[in-house]
């Protein structure tokens, strides 16, 4: 079937709402969901794809998790723009759908299917505290600038074992206040990819803390 | 007078989640922290430009991933690690020459 005009224009927002006929109105649901993954893929795969080079895992992973990304949407539109950063409807969405994607990477435990998060591991759903920061307007900031500022924080983390590096991660994004536990799940999937022991993980955490630390304490003097 | 860093005085500890969340270690919170990605990574070398979601799957329900089960160590760092674990087991008295020299090399090496 082809997309409708009706759904080929239609405000992201109401995209959701079609998919979430699905069941009484399959046709125009998966037409809704069409039109939708036309729209976000290209960043959503960009994203997953720069994550996942971050996080050391190739493009492959980068592809799963982002039809794992889509899947989500299409299983739970539970987008709420109210609750958005953004007062654009298509930049909330972006961070909303990024906010997947680290779900999914966060959770990757590469059994052949997609991560099904619940309510503690769901990044949608923990709320982030955002620390004060110069404001400057991103449009006119050199690029330069901003790429220097980019290496400062790759240098810090190069310093991190792979071990290190997850660990760290993953505590700043189920952590984003500093609190000391990560969901029960989160921690269990870290014990048996890494093959460590609840303690050393928390160990782990504590070292790579002091090791990015120590860095910008000594480059910042 | 010490010789100022070139790194210094840009990322501190107050504005380094700001960063992370920039440049794609985290997921970025706000539209600045969207746009500065978007911006440093205009360039980048995407491997997947060419690759488009599986909708139908999705919709049909048969989507599955196509990554395969890969270690992060390769066997013969699985094997060392398991022999190493044996060896702290057992206490240094039974250690073999070959695993105390693996245990040196590694210290040497740093636990990568």
């Amino acid at each position: 079937m082809e997309k409708t005009e009706e759904i080929k224009t239609a405000c992201s927002l109401d995209l959701f709402e079609y998919i979430s006929w699905k069941t009484d109105y399959p046709d125009e649901a998966a037409n809704a969901f069409k039109e939708f993954t036309f729209r976000f893929e290209r960043d959503v795969i960009r994203m997953s794809e720069v994550a996942c080079s971050r996080w050391g895992y190739d493009e492959t992973v980068a592809f799963d998790i982002s039809n794992c990304v889509f899947q989500r949407v299409w299983k739970y539109p539970s987008y709420k723009q109210e609750k958005s950063k953004s007062e654009d409807i298509n930049k909330g969405i972006k961070l909303w759908l990024h906010r997947i994607v680290y779900t999914q990477l966060a959770n990757y435990k590469n059994k052949g299917f997609c991560y099904e998060a619940d309510n503690e591991t769901d990044l949608t759903l923990i709320e982030t505290i955002e620390e004060l920061v110069e404001e400057f307007d991103v449009s006119i900031e050199k690029r330069r600038l901003i790429l220097k500022r980019m290496k400062v924080v790759d240098e810090a983390l190069s310093h991190l074992t792979h071990k290190h590096k997850i660990i760290y991660l993953t505590y700043k994004l189920y952590c984003p206040d500093g609190k000391a536990y990560i969901p029960r799940p989160v921690s269990k999937k870290l014990q048996e990819e890494l093959g460590l022991a609840q303690g050393s993980i928390r160990k782990y955490k504590e070292e790579a803390n002091k090791i990015v630390a120590t860095y910008l304490t000594r480059i910042n003097g | 007078m010490a010789k100022k860093h070139k790194l210094g005085g840009l990322v501190n500890d107050s504005n380094l989640n700001h960063w992370l969340s920039s440049s794609g270690y985290l997921y970025p919170r706000n539209e600045t922290e969207l746009a500065l990605f978007e911006k440093a990574h205009a360039d980048y070398d995407y491997q997947l430009e060419d690759r488009s979601i599986d909708v139908d799957s999705i919709i049909n329900g048969t989507l599955t991933c196509q990554t395969k089960v890969i270690s992060l160590f390769v066997p013969e760092e699985e094997k060392d690690i398991q022999e190493l674990k044996m060896a702290a087991r057992k206490g240094v008295q039974s250690i073999p020459k070959d695993i105390l020299d693996k245990m040196k090399n590694k210290h040497k090496n740093g636990d990568k």
